[in-house]
C-alpha cells in the first residue's frame, strides 16, 4: 500500500532508481559481465586448460583451506570476544571495542607489510617462534594467520550484537529449571549465537578468498607452496593472458557467489526462526 | 548496532566465577594484543626505529612518497564521492518506493563484497585495458583510464561501493517516510524535503558510511595493483607504494608509508567510535525520555481511572466522571481567536469569507488493493466549516478515505472538490490542505517553532510575517514558552498540538485528522478532544477526522459519518445517528446493545421471548429479524408485565459509577441480557444476585433482514 502512496506522494523516485542503476550497471556490472564474456571467449578445453591446471589447482586448494582454517580459527576468538565485550565490564572494555575493527580500518597492504616483519627470524615474534620451528613468515602459515586477523572483526560483530539482545531472563529462567551455568552455556546460549556465528563465518571465509594485498606480502608467491587464486589472476594479467585471467576469475567468483547466495538464505532462515 | 546494556551486563557477570571472568578477558586481551595491537605498535616502532629525522626523509624527502600521497588524497575522495552520490540515490529508491526488482537491486548492492579486488581489477582491465572493448577507440580518442588516476579512481569505487548505501539504507528505513510525507502534506517539493528533512535526519548515518568507505578507499590494494600499470611517481598509490619500497627491501620507507596509512585508519577508528558512542548516548537519553513518559503515562491513567471510574457505556450515559471533566477543563485555557483568514492578509491575498457552502464533496470513490475493496463507491458531503467524524472499524476504509482526500493515495474512480475547486489529480502539496500525522510525523531535527515555520518557509513568506505567524500559532496550542524546544522534549499532548499548529500555520482549506488522539493516554486525550471542539468552534476550517472509537466522534464532531466495509452505514448529526441509527450494524458498533434474534409477522416482532407491535410489518408472511435494545432502554421489574416480559435471574450487578450495571440470564432462552439502571431505580428495586426478575424493553428496534440479499 505505502508504494503507490509514496510514489504519488515523494518525489525523485525515477531519478534516484534511474540514476543508481545506471551507475551500477557501468561501474559494476557490465564490468563483471565482461569477466564473464571475455572467458567464454575460450573453448570449453582450453578454459579447462586455464583453470585446472595443477599449479592452479593448488593455488584453489591453498586459498580455499587458508581462508577455511583462518575463518574457522576466528570462531572461537570471535565468539569469546564478543562474549567478554557484553558480558564483563573490566578496564579497558571500551577500547578493545574500538581496535575489534581496526582489521577494517587498515590498509591491507599495511598489514601484510607488519605481519611479513613480525614473523621473520629477527622480528618481534618471530626470534621466538622460528626456533620452535614455527615459521610465520613466507609460509602456509603465514597466509592463515594473516587472514586470522583479517576475518577477525566478522564474528565479533556478528555474534555480538545477539548477545547483547539476549535477554538476561532466558538464561536465568535455564538456571530455575536447574540447568548448571554450563549446560545453560551449551543448550541455551550456544544454540542463540549459532546462526550469527556461522554468518560470519561465512562473510571472514568469503574475505579471506579474495584477499590479495596482504597476502602477496606475507606469503613469497611460491607456485604450488605459497601461491593464492588472485595471484594467479595478476600473474595472467602481467603476461597478458587476459581470457586465462577472466577464466580463472570466474571460477573465483563462482566460488565467493555460492558463499554470498549462503549467506543470504542463512539471513533468512534465521529471520523466519525467529533468531533476529 | 549492539548497545549492551551496561547493567543488565554488570549483573549477568557476577554469575560467573571471578577467576573465569579474569580468565576469559586476559584470555581476549591475549588474542587482540597479539592479532592487532603488537602489529600496529610494530608499525610505529619500525617507522621511527631510525629517528624522527630519518623518518622525515623517507616521507617527505622522497618525492615518489609524497607524489603517491597526493595520488590517494585525490583518487580516495572522489571515489568516496561518487559512492555518496550513489548511496543516497539507492537509498532513497529503496527506502522510499517498492518496485519490481527491489530485492534484486538491494542484493547486487552487496556483489563488491564477493568479488574479490583483483578480480574487479581485472573487469576493468577488461573494459578499459588497451586490449579491452573500449581500449582501442580510448586510445584513439587519447582518453587514458587505465594505467591513470581515472582507472584507480573506477578501481577504488568498485571496491568501496557498497560502503555508503549499506549504511544509509537501514538508517532511512528505520526513520520511516512519514516526516517527508509530512513535508509533502505541508507544501515542500522535491529538493526541499530531501535538503532539509532527509539528509538532517540522515546526516550521522550518512557521516559513518563516508568514513568506512574512505577507510577502505585509502587503503585499497588488489583492484588499484591491477589498474594502476605501475608506473612510479605517477599511478602509485600510497598503499602500492608501500608494496613498491617493499619489494626494494627499503624497509624504512615502507614502513613510514605505513605509518601513515596506520595513522589514518586510527583517526577513521577514533571518529567512528565517538559516533557510535555519541549514538548510544543519544539512545539511552531517548529510551530515559520514554521511560519517563511511561511513568507519567501509567500515573495519568491510574489517576483518570480513579476519578473516572468505569469508562461510561455510551456518550448519553450521564457522565461519572464530574470532578475529571471540571479538571480538564480547567487545565484548558481560553482560546484566542484566530480568524483564519489573519495569514492571508499578512501575504497579500484577501480572501473573503464564504457561505455555508460544500467544503468537501466526495464523489463516487472507488479504492481497491488488489482484490480488497477499501471503499466502494463512496459519496460525502462536508458542509463549510463543520468538523466531521469518519467512524469505523478498522478495516473500513476511513483512513483510506482521508489520505484520498488529502491526495496521498489516489482513488481508482471518483472525484474530490474542494469548495468547489476539483482537486482529484492535485499534489498533496498543491492542494492546500493541513493533514495531522497518527503518530505526528514531526520534524525531529527542528525545534518547535521551526515545526510550525516549515509550511511557511517552503511557501517563501517573509521573516517577520512567518514570526509573528508562528507565536500566534504558538499562543494558539498555548506552547508559546516551547518554541525553542526539539519534539523529543516533548510529551505526546504537546506534540499532537505541535502537529496540529504546524498543520494549521498555511491556513490551509481543509484540515484532516488521522485518529488524532489514538496514541495518546486517556486523561490527555478527554483533554485534547474538549480542546480541539472549541478550537474549532473559534477558527471553523473544514475538517474531517478519523476515530474507531465512538465517544470520540460524538464528543467533538458536528456530524458522524458511520463506515464499515468500505461503504457508508448511515451520515448523520450525533443525535441521529444514535438515535435512530440506520440499520443493525450501526446500532450494533455505537455502544453496547442486547440483539435478539427472531421474526416479524402480522404487525408483531417475535424474538428471545419478547413480543411486541411492530406495525411497520402488516404482512402475515413472516420474515427473519433482529431485536436492538441498547441496556438503558431495558426495565427490571419484581412482577411480569404480560407477554412483553421476559423472565430472568440476577447473575451480577456492578453498582460503581453513575449508573448500576446488571447482568442478567433469561433461562427459558439461554439468552445473556445487559441492562443499565439509574442509581435510584436500583435503590428502589434492592435486587441482588440469584433473585428471580422480569424485564422488558422500554424501546426497541427492529430491523427485518433485507430480501433481496
Amino acid at each position: 500500500m505505502s508504494a503507490d502512496v509514496n510514489r504519488r506522494v515523494l518525489p525523485g523516485f525515477g531519478l534516484s532508481l534511474g540514476y543508481a542503476s545506471a551507475y551500477m550497471s557501468v561501474l559494476i556490472l557490465i564490468p563483471i559481465a565482461a569477466v564473464l564474456l571475455k572467458s567464454s571467449t575460450l573453448s570449453w578445453a582450453d578454459f579447462v586448460d586455464a583453470v585446472w591446471t595443477d599449479r592452479a589447482r593448488a593455488a584453489y586448494a591453498l586459498t580455499l583451506g587458508a581462508s577455511f582454517v583462518a575463518a574457522l580459527v576466528n570462531v572461537p576468538f570471535g565468539v569469546l570476544i564478543a562474549w567478554v565485550l557484553v558480558r564483563y565490564s573490566f578496564p579497558g572494555r571500551r577500547i578493545l571495542d574500538a581496535i575489534i575493527d581496526l582489521p577494517f580500518a587498515l590498509p591491507t597492504a599495511v598489514a601484510g607489510l607488519v605481519y611479513s616483519s613480525l614473523y621473520v627470524k629477527k622480528g618481534w615474534l618471530g626470534q621466538y617462534l622460528v626456533p620452535l620451528g614455527i615459521e610465520g613468515a613466507y609460509s602456509r602459515l603465514a597466509i592463515v594467520l594473516v587472514l586470522t586477523f583479517i576475518g577477525l572483526p566478522f564474528i565479533v560483530r556478528a555474534v555480538q550484537p545477539v548477545l547483547a539482545e539476549l535477554e538476561a531472563e532466558v538464561e536465568e529462567a535455564a538456571a530455575c529449571l536447574g540447568a548448571t551455568r554450563w549446560q545453560t552455556f551449551w543448550r541455551v546460549l550456544i544454540p542463540t549465537l549459532l546462526p550469527a556465528t556461522v554468518t560470519g563465518f561465512a562473510l571472514a571465509f568469503a574475505r579471506g578468498i579474495g584477499e590479495y594485498g596482504s597476502v602477496v606480502f606475507v606469503s613469497g608467491n611460491m607456485p604450488f607452496k605459497t601461491e593464492i587464486a588472485p595471484v594467479l589472476v595478476v600473474a595472467s594479467l602481467e603476461s597478458f593472458h587476459y581470457a586465462d585471467a577472466a577464466a580463472i576469475a570466474v571460477v573465483m567468483l563462482a566460488m565467493s557467489f555460492s558463499l554470498l547466495v549462503a549467506i543470504n538464505l542463512l539471513e533468512r532462515w534465521t529471520k523466519r526462526h525467529g533468531y533476529t | 548496532m549492539a548497545t549492551p546494556d551496561a547493567a543488565a551486563a554488570v549483573r549477568r557477570a557476577q554469575e560467573d566465577p571471578a577467576a573465569v571472568r579474569w580468565a576469559l578477558v586476559a584470555t581476549a586481551l591475549l588474542i587482540v594484543g597479539v592479532l592487532v595491537v603488537i602489529p600496529m605498535v610494530n608499525v610505529f616502532y619500525e617507522a621511527l626505529a631510525r629517528g624522527p629525522g630519518a623518518y622525515w626523509d623517507a616521507l617527505v624527502n622522497d618525492p615518489d612518497t609524497l607524489a603517491s600521497i597526493r595520488l590517494t588524497l585525490i583518487v580516495a575522495p572522489t571515489a568516496v564521492l561518487l559512492n555518496v552520490v550513489f548511496g543516497l540515490a539507492a537509498a532513497w529508491a529503496i527506502a522510499r518506493f517498492r518496485f519490481r526488482g527491489r530485492a534484486l537491486f538491494t542484493s547486487m548492492i552487496d556483489l563488491p563484497f564477493a568479488v574479490s579486488p583483483v578480480v574487479a581489477g581485472l573487469s576493468l582491465m577488461l573494459i578499459f585495458g588497451l586490449q579491452g572493448w573500449l581500449g582501442p577507440w580510448l586510445r584513439e580518442e587519447g582518453i587514458k583510464i587505465v594505467f591513470a588516476t581515472p582507472g584507480l579512481i573506477l578501481a577504488t569505487a568498485f571496491v568501496t561501493f557498497p560502503f555508503v548505501a549499506r549504511e544509509l539504507l537501514p538508517v532511512m528505513e528505520s526513520i520511516g517516510s512519514e516526516e517527508e510525507i509530512a513535508g509533502v502534506s505541508l507544501g515542500a517539493r522535491g529538493w526541499q524535503i530531501f535538503r532539509e528533512i532527509t539528509v538532517p535526519n540522515i546526516k550521522w548515518g550518512l557521516l559513518y558510511g563516508i568514513i568506512l568507505c574512505n577507510a577502505r578507499a585509502m587503503g585499497e590494494f588488489g583492484a588499484v595493483y591491477v589498474v594502476s600499470g605501475h608506473i612510479t611517481g605517477q599511478t602509485d598509490t600510497l598503499p602500492l607504494r608501500v608494496e613498491k619500497l617493499f619489494q626494494e627491501y627499503n624497509m624504512a620507507g615502507a614502513f613510514a608509508a605505513a605509518s601513515l596509512l596506520s595513522g589514518l585508519a586510527l583517526v577513521t577508528l577514533g571518529i567512528k567510535t565517538g559516533l557510535e558512542w555519541k549514538q548510544r548516548r543519544d539512545t539511552a537519553a531517548r529510551a530515559r525520555e520514554v521511560t519517563e513518559d511511561l511513568v507519567v503515562a501509567a500515573a495519568d491513567a491510574a489517576a483518570s481511572a480513579a476519578t473516572a471510574g468505569a469508562p461510561a457505556a455510551g456518550p448519553v450515559a450521564p457522565s461519572a466522571n464530574g470532578d475529571h471533566a471540571t479538571a480538564a477543563a480547567a487545565s484548558v485555557p481560553t482560546i484566542r481567536l484566530v480568524p483564519r483568514d489573519n495569514a492571508s492578509d499578512t501575504n497579500g491575498a484577501a480572501r473573503r469569507e464564504e457561505g455555508a457552502g460544500v467544503g468537501i464533496a466526495i464523489r463516487n470513490v472507488t479504492k481497491r488493493f488488489g482484490e480488497f475493496t477499501a471503499l466502494d463507491d463512496v459519496s460525502i458531503d462536508v458542509p463549510h466549516g463543520e468538523l466531521v467524524a469518519l467512524l469505523g472499524p478498522s478495516g473500513s476504509g476511513k483512513t483510506t478515505l482521508l489520505r484520498i482526500i488529502a491526495g496521498l493515495e489516489a482513488a481508482d474512480h471518483g472525484t474530490i472538490h474542494y469548495e468547489d475547486v476539483d482537486t482529484t489529480h492535485r499534489s498533496p502539496r498543491d492542494r492546500n490542505v493541513g493533514f495531522v500525522f497518527q503518530h505526528y510525523a514531526l520534524f525531529r531535527h527542528m525545534t518547535v517553532f521551526d515545526n510550525v515555520a516549515f509550511p511557511l518557509r517552503v511557501r517563501k513568506w517573509k521573516r517577520d510575517a512567518i514570526e509573528h505567524r508562528v507565536a500566534e500559532l504558538l499562543r494558539l496550542i498555548q506552547l508559546d514558552t516551547l518554541g525553542n524546544q526539539v519534539p523529543s522534549q516533548l510529551s505526546g499532548g504537546q506534540r499532537q498540538r505541535v502537529a496540529l499548529a504546524r498543520a494549521l500555520a498555511a491556513s490551509p482549506k481543509v484540515l484532516l485528522l488521522d485518529e488524532p488522539f489514538g496514541a495518546l493516554d486517556a486523561k490527555v486525550r478527554a483533554e485534547l478532544r474538549q480542546w480541539l471542539r472549541r478550537l474549532h468552534d473559534e477558527i471553523h476550517v473544514t475538517s474531517v477526522f478519523v476515530t474507531h472509537d465512538q465517544e470520540e466522534a460524538f464528543e467533538v464532531s458536528d456530524r458522524i459519518v458511520v463506515m464499515n466495509h468500505g461503504r457508508i452505514e448511515q451520515v448523520g448529526s450525533p443525535e441521529e445517528v444514535f438515535e435512530h441509527p440506520a440499520n443493525g450494524f450501526v446500532m450494533d458498533f455505537l455502544g453496547n446493545v442486547n440483539v435478539f434474534h427472531g421474526r416479524v409477522e402480522g404487525g408483531r416482532a417475535v424474538a428471545g421471548g419478547f413480543e411486541l407491535a411492530y406495525p411497520d410489518y402488516p404482512h402475515r408472511e413472516a420474515k427473519p429479524a433482529t431485536v436492538y435494545v441498547r441496556p438503558h432502554e431495558l426495565e427490571i421489574d419484581r412482577i411480569a408485565g404480560g407477554p412483553g416480559s421476559l423472565r430472568a435471574e440476577v447473575l451480577r450487578i456492578n453498582p460503581a459509577g453513575s449508573s448500576v450495571k446488571v447482568e442478567l440470564l433469561a433461562r427459558d432462552f439461554g439468552l445473556p441480557l445487559n441492562v443499565v439502571l439509574a442509581p435510584e431505580r436500583y435503590v428502589q428495586l434492592q435486587i441482588r444476585a440469584g433473585d428471580d426478575v422480569y424485564v422488558f424493553p422500554k424501546r426497541v428496534r427492529v430491523f427485518v433482514q433485507d430480501y433481496s440479499i
